[in-house]
């Protein structure tokens, strides 16, 4: 008498089917979900490292910021330069239109933080340049 | 408390009084609900004999849904076929609940030893002729005794009654349970193994972190990634716009008196005498400017 209904057995094996196909379309969503997570955060740090590495690297753009005031100075330019932790203030009263042109290329093609930036001519064939790079 | 009770029995018949169940009871069905056969059969075991009972049976049953019993008695097997559904509905209409059923018998297998007929409460008797329990009025019978189916002990040989067994084809019926069992099986499986991949991308997810050195948390480099991407954006526009200031095409006599970028804005002055002119080149870059006129200078100023 205690014979089970075919019918709860259909019933059983449809909810189990249909847990089945619950898990297994959660676990998709689980997947695309994991990989879209991933490839964000791989687009992300890939972003942040190379940034970081333009603009956080401050001892290398210190460095390179130092070797071109040098290479100024090597031409006779007179500058004046003041450095702090966070910030560089190069002052320069007289420089020839062709040094400023070699400089401001220099510069604008690194990737120092130009916090405030000055050219007023001064003469024909000279200018003079204001300049505060922060690090 | 810890003894067994004792299960009463009744005897199930068309003829039967209506019972008031209260407790868990024993059937015996009369020989009336089932079709029984005394046969010698070329099989060693019951299992074969079984696969055999439908044909057996097939010229005595009428149109219908069987089910099949049989035992082994010496050299004979004794086989049955009964109708569920005709004892089943038999049972509720003699107030006999199925939940409340503890075990069915034959009356062949209960009464296979009886040498006198036994009366039953009706105008019948059960008799055994030729080694079958067969039921008939007692009226044709000298001598009987009265049915006291306490004094039975009763077989192993039960009787399950499948009340559904009608309403689905089992030869349809089980492999499609089967498939449709490995089918969710599959598909557990196949689940089990996309989670473990989605938890290898989680390790990955770490590995990525260690490599590029990030932040603990996704909140603290998104911060850090804006900050950056806001001084890169600022620089960027900054060295466009100085360089489209500076390479704008002068005419004689025009001059870039002074550029300078401070607070996020940068400011160009020229001196032009032909200030429309200039204003057009201006209008050649991609910059939003806001120009003011001077006599013969022309100041410029772009938002960074």
């Amino acid at each position: 008498m205690s014979k089970v209904n075919p019918l709860y057995i259909a019933l059983l094996l449809v909810i189990f089917l249909g847990f089945s196909l619950f898990k297994l379309s959660h676990a998709k969503e689980e997947l695309h979900s994991a990989q879209e997570e991933i490839s964000s955060v791989e687009e992300m740090a890939v972003k942040l490292s190379a940034l970081k590495k333009t603009y956080g690297d401050d001892k290398r753009n210190k460095q390179s910021f130092s070797k071109l005031v040098k290479t100024l100075q090597s031409k006779g330019v007179k500058v004046d330069l003041k450095e702090s932790r966070t910030l560089s203030t190069l002052s320069i009263m007289e420089i020839e239109l062709k040094e400023l042109d070699f400089f401001v290329n220099k510069l604008l093609n690194a990737s120092y933080v130009i916090k405030t930036f000055k050219i007023e001519k001064a003469n024909e064939k000279q200018a003079r340049m204001h300049l505060e790079i922060q690090w | 408390m810890f003894t067994k009770s004792k299960i009463n029995t009744i005897f199930l018949d068309y003829e039967s009084e209506p019972y008031k169940q209260e407790e868990k009871v024993n059937i015996i069905l009369s020989p009336s609900l089932y079709w029984v056969k005394k046969l010698a059969l070329p099989v060693k075991f019951v299992r074969d004999a079984k696969k055999l009972l439908p044909s057996l049976f097939e010229d005595i049953l009428l149109d219908g849904n069987y089910s099949y019993y049989v035992y082994k008695e010496d050299d004979n097997y004794i086989a049955f076929a009964y109708d569920d559904k005709v004892i089943l509905k038999l049972m509720e209409q003699k107030g006999l609940n199925g939940s409340n059923v503890a075990s069915i018998y034959f009356a062949q297998s209960e009464f296979e030893t009886i040498e006198t007929p036994l009366k039953l409460k009706s105008s019948k008797a059960l008799v055994k002729k030729e080694g079958v329990v067969i039921l008939l009025q007692s009226d044709w019978l000298t001598q009987t005794q009265d049915l006291d189916l306490e004094e039975f002990k009763h077989s192993k040989h039960t009787v399950n009654l499948s009340l559904f067994h009608h309403i689905v084809d089992k030869s349809i019926f089980y492999p499609v349970s089967v498939a449709l069992s490995i089918l969710a099986a599959l598909f557990l499986v196949e689940s089990y193994f996309i989670s473990s991949d989605a938890n290898k991308l989680q390790s990955q997810r770490a590995e990525l972190f260690q490599k590029y050195e990030l932040k603990s948390t996704m909140m603290q480099n998104n911060a850090m990634l804006k900050q950056y991407q806001s001084v890169h954006d600022t620089q960027i526009t900054l060295r466009k716009a100085i360089a489209a200031l500076s390479g704008i095409l002068l005419q004689k006599g025009d001059k870039l008196l002074s550029i300078e970028f401070q607070k996020g804005k940068l400011h160009a002055i020229f001196q032009t005498q032909e200030s429309q002119r200039l204003e057009k080149e201006l209008k050649k870059t991609s910059f939003t400017y806001k120009v003011t006129r001077q006599k013969e200078k022309l100041s410029v100023e772009v938002s960074i």
